[in-house]
Parts: structure tokens; C-alpha cells; sequence
């Protein structure tokens, strides 16, 4: 079939009862009680159980609205917002907590405790192929470490693929969230070519890091590193990485974003959404066009937060590569003739059985990874209630 | 044509199903696939980054010296510069002494290359070279309650 004559059909009828709903949201019910409590059970602590029954609930709810409704974006992004904000306070607690400081000082990076992020995973792909070694001062095993990263990162990229940018990244959040502020765009045309910086991007980073044996991102490039950890401004270099990594968070994760409605440091920067985008073609979801529905008034050209969308791509029925299968498109569609899709079958045929397929495991991914950033977010929020400060 | 058609619409929702399996695989056997990878693909910890492994150990009073190897690794042969890695690491419950001053075979040749001398208090370390190939010490460094000082080299086989 060629994708000229998809047709996805409307809305997803599946769930306007909200019996059905609430049948559809009960595995992932059961699945979040039974990863929530399935390893230590309920803590004795209320300040931790608060905290836990709290995100149970928002998980829960978030996702039979996602089910009752039919929109995809809206409850997603409620839940990934909130995790990038938790997961800062949570991260921050952390450390303070730790090390007395969110600056990182030679001594943590020799002794390896400097936490492992997905963002690095491109730069360390030839150094581990070609001597084992890994370029990033972390640990291999343990808590926020590299083999852990690694394997969580490879399990979202299999049953998702880029969509982790948009249901497991949690620094996405951030500028998710800078992007809703204002309702109507102040910037309105990025020109096409800088769509292409991130795979620039990347192709610098992973040289720089195979040359250096450094890795280039975390210590140059990363707006992140405002809001997670920096290094100790103790020379000329590191008051020149903090200038650059404040100037490109305030950039790209803050400023671009709200006045473009678009995440611009996703969609325009990030190396590591480039990397993720050939992922997208070892996962069966996609998301299609339906051109015999389509009236071609470009919303979702305007709506796609990650440029994933263009003239060109909606004439062929599908999006770019870069698609992070947020599911704004598939909301904003006035005529609903975009859809996700499972590739190898017919577009026309059940498109709420693709929904579900692709939001099961997505969300299902989003509630354990998130689930204890928002739990410990939480708690941290409530020690700062109840004793004054987010620390132990 | 039909056939075929069924047959892609059952491995495309086979598929599409199996990525809840691998979701949940993913965090129910989580522990198990950090350790299956570690430990398959034998990947470690940069030796820029950890140092190295540790060649030598000096037992002291209150303390001991790790003396690690040396580091010229690159991506495929040695670097032209390296360094070597030293560490002070008191005893339990005992703490490292107000200065230290000791010499080191870095390269295991049977001849001293370096002296140091270590500031524990001041956190400074000053080093007397004795071969040509002994760039300079960066800053010590304070971990815990360790001391660590890297000495950056000139690799003496390129």
C-alpha cells in the first residue's frame, strides 16, 4: 500500500464508555502496583508513603484520561513535565545530600561517582568498541551507574525508539514544559536547515570524544549541567564551561522554547536525539498521515514540537525520522487523519489497537523510570515541608 | 497478495506486542542485565578517568600508598603523554600523617623516578623529578579522606 492512499480513520472510538476505559486502564493498574510495591512494599515511613501513593494515583489517573480521551500528548505531558521537575529536586536533594555541594570535584570524578546519563551513551560507543573502556568517570554498576543507564536506555530505544526523547528523557520535561508557557508563538519559522544541526552535533561529539577520550558533551556542550551538576568553578576552563552551560540551557531549554513553542534544544541541538532517531527504525510504531483525510492546514507542522513534521513529509503520509512520537499531532489533527501506526500492517485498519500497543509499553516506561524520580521529588518536597530542609 | 498482507500485519502486532515484553523484562530483571553486561562485554572505567589499576601497595604505620600503573592508553596504541597515579589511604580510623615524603619506581625498572613530598595539611604536593620523562604533579587531590596526586608523563617509548 502506498502511503498517498493511507487512511487511519478518525479518533480512536475504542474507549467513549468509560466502563471500557476503566477496563483498559486496569493491566496498567495492576502493573503499577505491582512495580511499585512488588519490591519492598509499603513503606513504614509516611513521608515515603505519601510520596508513593501519591504518584500511584497521578500515574493511574493520568493514564485512563489518556484512554478515556483519546489524547495521547496531553496526559503525557503532564506526567514528563512533572518528572523533569521532580527529578531536578530529586537529583539536587541528592547530592546536596551526598557531597554537600551539586558541584563536582576532581575527587568525585576519580573516584567515579559522577552519575551516568543517556546524553553520553553516543560519545562512549567507538572507545568501548575499540578498547572496552568506557570515558566517563561513573562506575560501572550500582546506582546511577553506566551498565545500569545503558541497559534502561536500551530497553526504551527497543520498545519505543525515539519516543524516549518524548516518554523516558528526564530532561525533555524541562523544556516540554518552557514550551507550553506562552499559547501562541512569538517565532514561527526556523528555517529547515537547522533541523539538521543535532546529526552535526553528534558527529562532532562522537569525534571530539574518540580523539579526547573525554566525553565531549557532558564537558562542554550540555545545557543540563545547570540543573544537575557542574564542575567546580576553580579556573578560567570550568568558568568557561559554566558560562557556556548556563548560556545554552537559558538558550535552548528556557528562552527558544518559550518563544517558539518548540523543543529547541530536541529538536535543533541534542546529539542524543539524533543518535536516537536511527532507532526509530528497529521499532515497529510509527506515525502516519492519511492523505485522503488530510485537508492540509498545516497544524501539526506548527504543533510538532520536534520539527518532525514539513510539507514534504506530510505529502508522503509519515513524519521525519526525528519523530519523538509525543502523539501532539495525532491530538491537534482537526480532521484526526494522523494516527500511530504499527509498521507491516494495513494504515487503515485499527488504529486504536496501534495507540494502545504503542502506549502500553511507553507508558509503562514512563511510570517505573519516572515513577521514583517523582517519588523521591515528592518526598524531598516534604521534608522540606516538615523539617525545613530537603536533605536527611 | 492477501497472505502475505496477513502475514505482515501478524509480525508487525507480534512485534508491537513484544515491546510491553521487553518494557517489563527491562525493570523486573533489571539487576540481571546491568550484571550480563558488565560483565559479557567486559567494558570498565576509562583508566584516564579511575586512574588505573593499582601495581603497587606500601603498607605504612597509619596509612598505605597505592602506586598505580602507568597510564599512556589511547584509542587504539599509547599516547605520547600520560600520567601515573598515586594514592595515600589511611587505615580505618586512623588518619594520614601531616606530611609524607616518599620515592617511586613508577615504571617497575628498578630505578626511582620520582620523590614526593606531600603537604596532607596544606594539600600540596611538590615533586623532584629524576628522570626526563617526569613532566610535573597537578593539584592534590582531596577524596574522602584520601590524598591523590596524578604526575603527568612524556611516554618514554614514543
Amino acid at each position: 500500500m502506498t502511503a498517498g492512499c493511507r487512511s487511519t480513520g478518525a479518533t480512536p472510538e475504542l474507549t467513549k464508555s468509560p466502563g471500557k476505559a476503566v477496563l483498559w486502564s486496569l493491566p496498567m493498574l495492576a502493573l503499577s502496583l505491582f512495580m511499585f510495591f512488588g519490591q519492598g512494599g509499603i513503606p513504614r515511613d509516611p513521608l515515603r508513603a505519601i510520596p508513593l501513593f501519591c504518584t500511584l494515583i497521578l500515574v493511574n489517573v493520568l493514564f485512563y484520561l489518556m484512554i478515556r480521551t483519546g489524547k495521547t500528548d496531553r496526559y503525557r505531558a503532564v506526567f514528563f513535565i512533572t518528572m523533569a521537575v521532580l527529578f531536578v529536586i530529586s537529583f539536587l536533594a541528592h547530592f546536596q545530600e551526598e557531597r554537600g555541594s551539586m558541584a563536582l570535584t576532581a575527587g568525585e570524578l576519580i573516584k567515579g561517582r559522577t552519575p551516568f546519563c543517556h546524553m553520553v551513551i553516543p560519545a562512549t560507543i567507538i572507545p568501548a568498541a575499540l578498547s572496552r573502556t568506557i570515558i566517563f568517570p561513573g562506575s560501572i554498576l550500582g546506582p546511577y551507574s553506566i551498565a545500569s543507564m545503558i541497559v534502561l536506555w536500551l530497553g526504551a530505544s527497543l520498545a519505543m525508539g525515539r519516543g524516549f526523547c518524548s516518554w523516558g528523557c528526564f530532561f525533555g520535561g524541562l523544556e516540554d514544559g518552557f514550551s507550553r508557557v506562552r499559547r501562541k508563538p512569538w517565532i514561527r519559522k526556523i528555517a529547515e536547515r537547522w533541523t539538521y544541526l543535532p546529526y552535526a552535533v553528534l558527529v562532532v561529539v562522537v569525534v571530539m570524544s574518540a580523539v579526547l577520550l573525554s566525553p565531549f558533551y557532558c564537558e562542554w556542550l550540555c545545557p543540563f549541567k545547570t540543573v544537575t551538576e557542574y564542575f567546580e568553578v576553580n579556573s578560567f576552563q570550568t568558568m568557561l564551561q559554566a558560562f557556556i552551560f548556563v548560556g545554552l540551557f537559558l538558550g535552548l531549554v528556557v528562552v527558544l522554547p518559550i518563544l517558539s513553542r518548540r523543543r529547541t534544544q530536541c529538536g535543533l541541538f541534542c546529539p542524543m536525539g539524533a543518535f536516537q532517531s536511527f532507532f526509530n527504525k528497529v521499532n515497529p510504531f510509527e506515525i502516519v498521515i492519511a492523505r485522503n483525510q488530510c485537508k492540509d492546514c498545516d497544524k501539526c507542522i506548527r504543533e510538532c514540537p520536534t520539527f518532525s513534521l514539513d510539507a514534504r513529509s506530510v505529502s508522503l503520509g509519515r513524519t521525519r525520522i526525528s519523530c519523538v512520537k509525543c502523539g501532539k499531532c495525532v491530538d491537534e489533527c482537526p480532521t484526526g487523519a494522523i494516527a500511530y501506526h504499527v509498521k507491516g500492517t494495513r494504515s487503515q485498519w485499527k488504529p486504536a489497537r496501534a495507540r494502545m500497543l504503542f502506549i502500553y509499553p511507553a507508558y509503562l516506561f514512563l511510570t517505573v523510570f519516572g515513577g521514583g524520580m517523582i517519588q523521591d521529588g515528592l518526598y524531598r518536597i516534604l521534608l522540606l515541608a516538615t523539617t525545613g530542609s530537603m536533605v536527611r | 497478495m492477501k497472505v502475505i498482507e496477513g502475514l505482515k500485519s501478524g509480525l508487525g502486532y507480534t512485534w508491537a506486542a513484544l515491546c510491553i515484553v521487553i518494557v517489563l523484562a527491562t525493570f523486573v530483571g533489571f539487576g540481571f542485565w546491568e550484571r550480563t553486561l558488565a560483565e559479557g562485554t567486559g567494558i570498565h572505567v576509562s583508566p584516564r578517568f579511575s586512574g588505573g589499576e593499582v601495581r603497587q601497595v606500601t603498607e605504612h604505620n597509619t596509612y598505605q600508598t597505592r602506586l598505580h600503573r602507568l597510564v599512556f592508553d589511547g584509542l587504539v596504541s599509547e599516547r605520547a603523554a600520560g600520567f601515573v597515579q598515586i594514592d595515600w589511604v589511611p587505615r580505618e580510623k586512623q588518619s594520614l600523617p601531616a606530611t609524607v615524603e616518599e620515592e617511586f619506581d613508577i615504571d617497575g625498572d628498578g630505578s626511582i623516578e620520582i620523590r614526593v613530598r606531600v603537604d596532607m595539611v596544606a594539600g600540596k604536593a611538590e615533586l623532584l623529578r629524576r628522570a626526563p620523562w617526569v613532566l610535573g604533579a597537578d593539584p592534590l587531590i582531596t577524596a574522602d579522606s584520601e590524598r591523590i596526586l596524578r604526575i603527568q608523563l612524556r611516554n618514554p617509548r614514543k
